[in-house]
């Protein structure tokens, strides 16, 4: 086994990337360029590694199917991350390129009481385009267009589900090698 | 794999650990200028750990208080080495880290317990004695005081 190097600064780099994320569910379905890519393990894009790395720590825990051994021991070494049993139990659920999305109602929605205690949905992308929906809501100043390859039609029928249950629901960022994207609970999209 | 027992890493990961850094630095000089490539997995980094005893050795557990803890991972010649040590010097732990990785080493593994695991460890016994010995000349007695015997 070779474990693999994280962050640089681990502080500083981590920082940098959660300002990025804070600003794609600011403004979302706009793609931003990730400021900083640590060596990324095996399976993982070095965008996802990045945004894992600034947002896992020991206080969460992660659903991932399939993950290769050496990348949880990366992950688990260097966030302290506990490794959820099934996807309903996870705070962060990694879908890797090629995977399907699981159901967004099967994953924790947070409580009427706290809704924050829902989980956050990271799905890896090979590259993002304009081409599937038309987004409008929070945090849009004029409507945009969106698509993602890793998405599909029955995706965005399903977010209708999601977003309808609001305050409840997950959110989402979307990660290609070096770019994330947000999509939080309040985004509604129209497909084009 | 190496056939390296976990109490084997332990007896050295404590002496590295009880050995005072510029000490430390000057026994490992050799083995590691030898060795320059390598890379931080976990640069130090200082945090808190709770120390805990039992009363009167066997009795409940308390918290005594809190020490200031340094530890750091390196990967060097294809070993993984890592290092917790007390105190916040931080040099000690990148030390301690690279000594273990090179100890985990088939071909360095003998040379370095021999030429630099065995002297710090025969030095913190000396030390220890010596503190020892000056405590226990400076042990008073009263006898004049009804000792329970």
């Amino acid at each position: 086994m070779m474990l693999l190097p994280q962050f640089d600064k681990p502080v500083h780099d981590a920082q940098r990337t959660f300002r990025i994320v804070l600003s794609a569910l600011a403004e979302p379905l706009a793609p931003l360029a990730l400021p900083v890519l640590p060596p990324a393990p095996q399976g993982l894009l070095p965008g996802t590694a990045a945004v894992l790395l600034t947002l896992l720590d020991q206080e969460v825990s992660l659903f991932s199917a399939n993950l290769p051994a050496d990348t949880n021991d990366w992950l688990r070494f260097h966030t302290g991350v506990r490794l959820a049993d099934t996807v309903a139990d996870g705070d962060f659920v990694l879908v890797r390129d090629g995977e399907t999305v699981p159901q967004l109602a099967s994953l924790k929605a947070g409580e009427a009481a706290y809704p924050d205690r829902s989980a956050t949905v990271i799905i890896e992308t090979a590259r993002f385009g304009t081409d599937q929906v038309e987004g409008c809501g929070p945090g849009f100043a004029a409507p945009r267009r969106f698509g993602a390859s890793a998405l599909s039609a029955a995706f965005w029928a399903d977010w209708w589900i999601n977003h309808a249950r609001f305050p409840l629901g997950v959110d989402l960022l979307l990660v290609s090698a070096d770019a994330v994207a947000g999509l939080p609970r309040t985004t509604q999209v129209t497909e084009i | 794999m190496t056939s390296i027992t976990i109490p084997q890493r332990q007896h050295w990961m404590r002496i590295l650990a009880l050995t005072p850094p510029e000490r430390l630095a000057e026994a490992l000089a050799p083995a590691l200028s030898a060795h320059p490539g390598h890379h931080w997995l976990r640069r130090p980094e200082t945090g808190l750990v709770m120390l805990r005893g039992r009363a009167g050795g066997t009795g409940a557990q308390f918290n005594l208080g809190e020490a200031s803890v340094t530890r750091a991972s390196v990967s060097l010649a294809g070993q993984i080495g890592h290092a917790w040590v007390r105190g916040s010097n931080a040099r000690h732990a990148e030390l301690a880290a690279l000594a273990d990785a090179l100890l985990q080493c088939p071909a360095h593994h003998a040379d370095l317990m021999a030429g630099v695991i065995a002297p710090l460890e025969a030095e913190l016994v000396e030390r220890r004695a010596t503190v020892s010995r000056a405590a226990a000349a400076s042990k008073v007695e009263f006898f004049t005081m009804v000792r329970g015997e």
